[in-house]
């Protein structure tokens, strides 16, 4: 799982983050640094979509939460990743 | 290493800037950035640069596209042309003489004449729809002098023959009103009087039937594109003035 979208709508799913939470969450749950342009193009990519917004904040570290759009969107995409899991791994075990 | 990574976010275009920019930085603060993030800012940067240059660029080859189709719908025009030659018999100015019988061949009862006959503009053929007609009438007829003498018309239409149809229509009434003005002058002056101050009009050259139309030519496609263009143009800085705003 490497497209940044899905990996910041999987990271907002347990509760608002800003960027840097994001990234170090993203890192600690798959692996996978984001550079800060590729998170931030995807959080545009994903605002654009109304999948995610901002939240009001006097800090410069602006936080962002999943809309119920963007929820319903995650979980289409992790159930169609989890039949591709589930099928790939029956199938190795078959052999 | 953080200086660099802040002089490559500045390759995002404005609008991005003024909406990320603050919480950009914020992150490129907390995050002990790499050489990799150099290139992954330039990249994204990049990106976003291009989807905003594209989208201006779509509006405006958008605008550009419609406004040839439009250009291209127009109707074409063609013109046809006759000369005529008006000779006064005592040697005598024609100017004059030339404005006395156009005046009536050109007046509004005998334009919607020639209007009705020809079905002129597919319009209906009453009311404020006539008067339409013959206003755009008079707007495609051109009566030029040509030298002492020479007199051409010229009417311009979507349709080659029906244009000349016109063309030899007013040339007929000309000649009508050309021998009604005679016979005034033979009752006012007598015979021999109205002989010697008499006029001749000769067609030197017959209603033409145009090849080739007079319009819409090169600049008008040019004008109507750089119109679109500029159109297009608007409308990609409004939109961008509209994210600016709605995303502030």
């Amino acid at each position: 799982m490497s497209d940044p979208t899905l990996l910041v709508l999987a990271s907002l799913a347990d509760g608002d983050k800003h960027g840097y939470a994001m990234m170090e969450d993203i890192q600690a749950f798959a692996g996978a640094r984001l550079g800060p342009g590729t998170l931030y193009g995807a959080i545009a990519r994903l605002e654009e979509r109304g999948w995610i917004r901002a939240l009001d904040s006097d800090d410069r570290r602006r936080p962002y939460r999943l809309t119920a759009e963007g929820r319903r969107h995650l979980h289409e995409q992790l159930a169609g990743l989890q039949q591709i899991v589930k099928t790939g791994l029956r199938r190795l075990e078959q052999e | 290493m953080k200086r660099l990574v802040h002089f490559v976010a500045a390759l995002y275009p404005a609008a991005w800037r003024k909406r990320y920019g603050a919480e950009f930085a914020a992150l490129l603060e907390d995050a002990a950035p790499r050489w990799t993030d150099v290139f992954d800012i330039l990249w994204e940067g990049s990106m976003a640069r291009m989807a905003q240059s594209k989208m201006i660029g779509i509006c405006i080859l958008a605008g550009v596209a419609g406004a040839l189709a439009a250009a291209h719908l127009t109707p074409k025009r063609w013109v046809s042309q006759a000369t005529l030659v008006v000779q006064a018999q005592d040697g005598g100015a024609v100017r004059e003489y030339v404005a006395e019988f156009s005046r009536g061949v050109l007046d509004s009862s005998a334009l919607a004449e020639i209007a009705r006959d020809r079905r002129l503009y597919g319009r209906d053929v009453a009311g404020s729809a006539m008067e339409d007609t013959v206003k755009r009438m008079r707007r495609n007829i051109a009566l030029r002098q040509n030298g002492q003498n020479g007199l051409s018309i010229e009417f311009a239409y979507p349709d080659p023959k029906v244009a000349q149809s016109v063309v030899g229509d007013i040339m007929a009434r000309m000649m009508e009103a050309n021998l009604r003005l005679a016979e005034d002058r033979v009752e006012k002056l007598g015979l021999q009087a109205a002989i010697a101050a008499s006029y001749r009009v000769t067609v030197t050259e017959a209603p033409s039937l145009p090849r080739t139309p007079a319009g819409p030519g090169r600049l008008t496609f040019v004008s109507f594109g750089l119109t679109g263009g500029a159109l297009g143009s608007i409308f990609a800085w409004a939109m961008r003035r509209l994210q600016v705003i709605v995303s502030a």
